[in-house]
């Protein structure tokens, strides 16, 4: 029972610092995307080298706040764990490898489905690269 | 064919993050004329009210997902033609596959950047 009450304690703190982390990550990314689109505007009315210069900035601003996504759904992730594990997350090891397994199993249900398909990013260096991808898109022609 | 740089484009994702930098590199590469929707089902009203030359979804939304999203559009007479582009998370063998089967004209795995985008939109509308 004690166990279960730090369990408890355990997860609701960490579903609560999960929903912060994304909340603040969201609220940087709002600033930092609204900046690079003000700078668009300025590099697009400059022109010139200095447009172009700004344009070249810009566009890698845009591209690295794509991660946004995928940390989102990392922490998705995450979250989904934590409630699964609830209480048991203060509760002997062995109980957390049987919910761990669990939740294998639950994302492994209906692989042959479209539910079996969503698993979100994979972690880095398990994921395929585009050019993995656009060579099996090709071959699957 | 010289592509139309007026052409609708429809953006589909659940992250209104991605949707506005999607929106932004689309700017960056000279297509201004850019519809959102934050879902399937969203997105298959607008094409079936609008003339959209492209669409560029991601997979995982709810509750109609990317490649439900697709299949509705090649289900449909006035939509089968329609150029789709998948972005993605997603990046295992068989969801290149089931995109693939569904009909998709080309698949980009997050993160990506517009460098891909251009290539990937190149191959599947033309040069532009």
């Amino acid at each position: 029972m004690r166990s279960d009450v730090k369990g408890d304690d355990a997860a609701a703190r960490a579903l609560s610092e999960i929903a912060a982390a994304d909340g603040e990550l969201q609220d940087a990314f709002d600033r930092v995307l609204a900046a690079a689109e003000t700078l668009l505007d300025t590099g697009e009315a400059a022109g010139g080298p200095v447009g172009d210069a700004i344009a070249a900035a810009t566009g890698t601003i845009f591209e690295a706040s794509a991660m946004r996504d995928i940390v989102g759904q990392r922490l998705n992730a995450i979250r989904e764990a934590v409630e699964l594990l609830g209480p048991d997350a203060a509760s002997p090891l062995e109980t957390k490898r049987d919910k761990a397994r669990e939740i294998e199993e639950k994302k492994g249900d209906g692989s042959a489905s479209e539910s079996g398909l969503l698993n979100g990013p994979q972690v880095p260096g398990a994921a395929a690269s585009q050019a993995e991808v656009d060579a099996l898109f090709d071959k699957l022609d | 064919m010289a592509v139309d740089m007026n052409m609708a484009i429809l953006i589909v994702d659940d992250y209104k993050t991605m949707l506005r930098i999607i929106r932004n590199l689309l700017r960056q590469l000279g297509f201004s004329n850019v519809d959102e929707a934050s879902d399937g089902a969203t997105a298959l009203q607008k094409l079936r009210r609008g003339e959209f030359g492209l669409v560029i979804s991601d997979w995982n939304m709810e509750p109609m997902t990317g490649l439900q999203l697709l299949k509705e559009v090649r289900e449909d007479a006035k939509l089968k033609s329609t150029p789709f582009i998948m972005v993605t998370a997603e990046s295992k063998t068989e969801n290149v596959i089931a995109a693939k089967k569904a009909g998709v004209n080309n698949y980009i795995v997050k993160p990506f950047n517009a460098a891909t985008l251009k290539t990937k939109m190149t191959a599947v509308i033309g040069d532009f």
